[in-house]
């Protein structure tokens, strides 16, 4: 019954609230303007910042949680890069010898390449991979038809090839790719597999428009040898930690094993990386950061200004109706009730205010995503949070103004023509 | 009694000077009574008035209402007395612009607690006793002057107040308006109520039972009016009391 009281007592409160603002719809507009921009500020950031989390997200997936790329790059001494090719690239050598380390739970050697892929009278331009057969189970890349390189084909550099959905699509049609000849570089492969579809990573780079080879095929026949100096050479291994755990301890003992293999003296003779899930994530935040930034300083200032035109605004409404003031006085209210009334008011129309940023914000989130190219998400939680936010900010800038109302004296208050 | 003054007096510190809106008076108001307070303006007539309202508190001497000093109320307590024993009508009327003539009406049942539904139904009820069924969901600047006034009366009895406190009610009326104002106020007095009218205007005044006068802020006579019939009472039909 108390309970019911007080609910009613609040719907209550809010009708006399908004009796305010719909008298003077212009000025409360007006004085909702600091909120709208903070807010939508504050929403456009927030649908960025979830839209570059997802983006990561979906790429940590695409990427796998637990793999590890090893790049060669250039060694770089005294801030020059060093002209020509790398003088130690990485090797299958290298890869074997990760596999080996603890927490690593395998290594794969690739290379890659483009090429077009001719199927009869079809032919598709692609990337081909060489690479080892762990390069699937490293990637938790499933068949959908076939089998993957046996130990045979690795060793004899064997002419079979395992397709991407989107190869398979594009040369077969509907029909079974495996067990069908397709034409790399004018060279007969057997397709011994078909992948199951990946879909489109994070940055939309198409995953299933690709074919693989083993390592030794790609080497010698295909890719050349894209390095005189050492035909062991590959582009890339792509590696695998035993969990999640074991993350940090693989990158370790990595990098300690590569400096020891390639003779690095210290961190600027360096001529490898170590990707993983994380360090992409890490450089997407930082992109995001200046933005987010930037957007955090504009909410922040808008909502302060917002408030305090609230304040403003608020004390003169006090000001303008304290006849009305008197007159509740007067017939029972208790100066808590006058306060309440007057809190709640700057609430509603920060409220209000905080609903039309949520508008602006989500339209410039959708700007955003359009001209600028990011991925944008809009959470409905957090379009609740800032409106929530929005009112607390009324709540706390309309706090001294109701406060002043609720000192009114009653007489004096009736007295004011 | 319902109200009981000793020696109440209001001043106000004007710069390195002090107003003395009223001298320390003291009178009693007795339930059911029907007194008008007459004096010119400036006189302290509404000071006075407010003061038994609990509108404002004396600076100096006692006021008791309904048995409580109104020293001892907080401005909370106050707040409850206004709302459930006593019932305001203003000159200005004092209705809320923005709101219905229905909502204008429920105000002080909402500040009272009592629920949307109900609130409407007592609201309804105190505009038909003013006959003003017909205007309930119009807004304030739709009505006439006495229309609005009589919307301010059944404001002023919708809790079911036994005071009800009229301040110059029909100074912003015509006299027919004003008389009509009257009617309404003598029915509230004959059900029982206790009404206490401000006003200038003698005609007016003696519509009601008594009579406290006002001059300069002191009470210069308090006296009863008599209607027509005798009940012990002089020629003029004025029966004298001791002015305090
Ligand atoms: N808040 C105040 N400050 C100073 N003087 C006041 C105040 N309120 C009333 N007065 C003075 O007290 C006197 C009585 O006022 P009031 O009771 O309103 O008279 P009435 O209602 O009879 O016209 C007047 O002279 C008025 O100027
Ligand atoms: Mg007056």
């Amino acid at each position: 019954m108390i309970k019911g009281y007080s609910v009613m007592r609040l719907l209550d409160y809010l009708s006399a609230a908004g009796g305010a603002m719909r008298a003077n719809p212009f000025r409360t507009f007006l004085t909702m303007l600091g909120i709208i921009i903070g807010v939508g500020s504050m929403i456009s950031m927030a649908a960025i910042g979830a839209g570059a989390q997802a983006q990561v997200q979906d790429q940590i997936r695409s990427f796998g949680a637990n793999v590890l790329m090893i790049n060669a790059v250039p060694r770089n001494r005294n801030g020059i890069r060093e002209a020509g090719n790398v003088r130690r690239p990485l090797t299958s050598g290298d890869a074997r010898a990760i596999a080996e380390l603890g927490p690593v739970r395998a290594a794969a050697p690739s290379v890659a390449g483009a090429a077009q892929v001719v199927h009869g009278s079809l032919n598709w331009a692609t990337t081909v991979n060489g690479t080892a057969r762990d390069h699937f189970t490293i990637r938790g890349w499933e068949l959908a038809a076939g089998r993957l390189f046996s130990p045979d084909d690795e060793r004899d550099a064997g002419k079979v090839v395992v397709i991407g959905s989107t190869v398979a699509h594009k040369l077969f049609g509907d029909g079974d790719p495996v067990g069908q000849i397709v034409r790399i570089l004018n060279a007969p492969f057997e397709v011994i597999g078909v992948l199951r579809e990946k879909g489109t990573a994070g940055d939309g780079q198409k995953q299933d428009d690709v074919v693989f080879v083993p390592l030794m095929t790609a080497m010698m026949r295909l890719i050349g040898s894209a390095n005189t100096v050492n035909r062991d050479a590959v582009a890339y291994i792509l590696a695998s930690a035993r969990s999640e755990t074991s993350m940090t301890a693989a990158i370790m003992e990595i990098d300690a094993l590569l400096y020891q293999r390639h003779d690095v003296a210290d961190d600027d003779d360096k001529d490898f990386t170590v990707t993983t899930a994380a360090s992409i994530l890490a450089a997407q935040k930082a992109s995001t950061r200046t933005v987010s930034f930037l957007l955090g300083s504009i909410a922040a200032v808008s909502l302060l200004v917002g408030g305090i035109s609230i304040m403003n605004i608020m004390l003169v409404s006090v000001t303008e109706r304290t006849r009305e003031i008197g007159l509740r006085l007067a017939v029972g209210a208790r100066p808590r009730d006058v306060r309440k009334q007057f809190v709640l008011e700057a609430a509603i129309i920060c409220a209000a205010g905080g609903v039309f940023g949520v508008i602006l914000g989500g339209l410039l989130a959708v700007g955003v995503a359009k001209f600028v190219g990011w991925r944008v998400l809009l959470e409905p939680q957090t379009a609740l949070l800032a409106v929530a936010f929005a009112s607390c900010v009324g709540i706390f800038f309309g706090y001294y103004p109701a406060k002043k109302a609720a000192s009114l004296q009653p007489v004096i208050a009736l007295r004011s023509d | 009694m319902i109200a009981e003054a000793r020696k109440i007096g209001k001043s106000y510190a004007l710069g390195s000077t002090t107003v003395t809106a009223l001298h320390p008076s003291s009178f009693s108001i007795a339930s059911g009574e029907f007194i008008a307070i007459l004096g010119p303006s400036g006189s302290g007539k509404s000071t006075l008035m407010n003061i038994i309202g609990l509108l404002d508190r004396p600076s100096v001497g006692q006021f008791r209402l309904n048995g409580t000093d109104c020293a001892d109320l907080s401005d909370d307590k106050a707040a409850q007395m206004r709302n459930r024993f006593i019932g305001f009508v203003f000159q200005a009327y004092h209705l809320l612009p923005r709101e219905t003539v229905l909502k204008n009406v429920e105000l002080p049942l909402l500040y009272a607690g009592i629920g949307g539904r109900e609130r409407e139904r007592r609201a309804t009820t105190a505009l038909a006793a003013v006959k003003l069924s017909h205007r309930i969901l119009h807004l304030p600047s739709q009505l006439s002057g006495g229309e609005q006034q009589r919307a301010a009366i059944a404001r002023a009895i919708v809790t079911n107040p036994s005071l009800i406190l009229a301040d110059e009610p029909t100074g912003a009326l015509d006299s027919a308006t004003g008389w009509e104002i009257m009617r309404l106020l003598g029915a509230l007095n004959r059900s029982g109520r206790t009404v206490v009218l401000v006003t200038h205007d003698v005609h007016i005044a003696q519509q009601a039972r008594r009579i406290v006068s006002l001059r300069d802020g002191k009470i210069i006579s308090d006296q009863a009016v008599v209607p027509g019939r005798t009940d012990g009472t002089d020629d003029q039909g004025i029966q004298r009391h001791a002015a305090a």
